[in-house]
């Protein structure tokens, strides 16, 4: 029985313990990804290949040369383009089915609850600490789960924060575990550090995947589990998280 | 006691990516003896997990997996 839903989702329609069902609740699903650089590139086209009913897509930054190593929704065409209208232009013709919407405003504390208020789920897949807390406390505030991305040299972060539900005691959110970072200039980013596209590619990924998993019920989901993963020995560390802070 | 820390991120590039530390006994200790070895770790934010939970001030047993988790910027 696969009702209605389209044959470009078949091959994972057959998949044990997924079926119409589980697809049917990507199709139903809004999920808003925050940055369409390096993590968000890959979350966005493998979000949207899987039937995510209602994708948003938040960036205020133009393309640059220095992007294409890892931003692969993007071409030397597009230098200069807002990475929000092309990524919604390569990713509607990757799935006409699919609703898609564009924020080319910078996502700020004047503007975020508006923009998140819309949304069953957030993938944070910015690239900077001032985002990461405007994210965080948004999504605080309107009660929504968000999927952590983020890098450093070899290595990448994933978490899902602020997820609630009755088998979960107490949410844990990003300034539970760190609450005391004043500014960006303590972290530098792939700007500063560098990073291979894979990384960015593996990373977004996974985030990709846990919302699938979250949003169809399949698995495990790393919900407030904080996963590094090392990509020079292919080594992932996951530690359980909690309110409790030690640092 | 000696334990083996392991370290990521931007912590792993002041201690390495594995270090011993010795006479560590819970996590006041261990802050201790790692901004006493390490100093410029004051300066920085991670977590401690102990048997991979966020620890609090408990007592690190010899064989316990200790990891210093900061945070990361890049995407």
């Amino acid at each position: 029985m696969q009702s209605n839903i389209s044959g470009r989702y078949f091959r994972q329609l057959t998949l044990k313990n997924f079926g119409a069902a589980a697809q049917e609740k990507l199709l139903s699903s809004k999920v808003l990804v925050i940055g369409a650089g390096g993590l968000g590139c890959p979350a966005l086209q493998y979000l949207a290949a899987a039937g995510i009913g209602t994708l948003g897509i938040a960036d205020f930054d133009k393309v640059s040369l220095t992007n294409l190593h890892r931003q692969i929704l993007y071409s030397a065409n597009d230098i200069g383009v807002l990475k929000a209208e092309k990524a919604k232009i390569y990713l509607q013709n990757l799935n006409p089915e699919i609703s898609l919407v564009s924020y080319t405003d910078k996502i700020t504390y004047d503007n975020a609850n508006q923009i998140i208020h819309e949304y069953d789920l957030v993938i944070d897949a910015t690239d900077n600490f001032d985002s990461r807390y405007i994210i965080n406390d948004a999504c605080i505030f309107l009660k929504k789960p968000f999927i952590l991305g983020a890098i450093h040299e070899y290595q990448g972060q994933v978490a899902i924060l602020n997820y609630a539900d009755k088998e979960v005691n107490k949410p844990v959110n990003y300034r539970d575990i760190f609450p005391s970072l004043s500014s960006g200039t303590e972290l530098p980013n792939c700007e500063a550090n560098g990073v291979l596209g894979v990384l960015c590619g593996i990373i977004g990924t996974m985030q990709a995947n846990e919302a699938i998993k979250l949003i169809t019920g399949i698995g495990a989901p790393l919900i407030n589990k904080l996963m590094t993963y090392d990509s020079l020995t292919n080594e992932t560390y996951i530690v359980e998280l909690s309110q409790t802070i030690n640092n | 006691m000696e334990i083996t820390i392991r370290s990521f991120g931007s912590i792993a590039d002041i201690t390495g990516k594995t270090f011993l530390l010795k006479d560590v006994t819970d996590i006041e200790t261990l802050k201790q003896k790692l901004y006493d070895a390490y100093p410029e770790l004051i300066h920085k934010s991670f977590i401690i997990s102990v048997d991979k939970k966020i620890a609090t001030n408990e007592t690190i047993l010899p064989n316990a997996a200790v990891a210093l988790l900061p945070p990361f910027s890049g995407g």
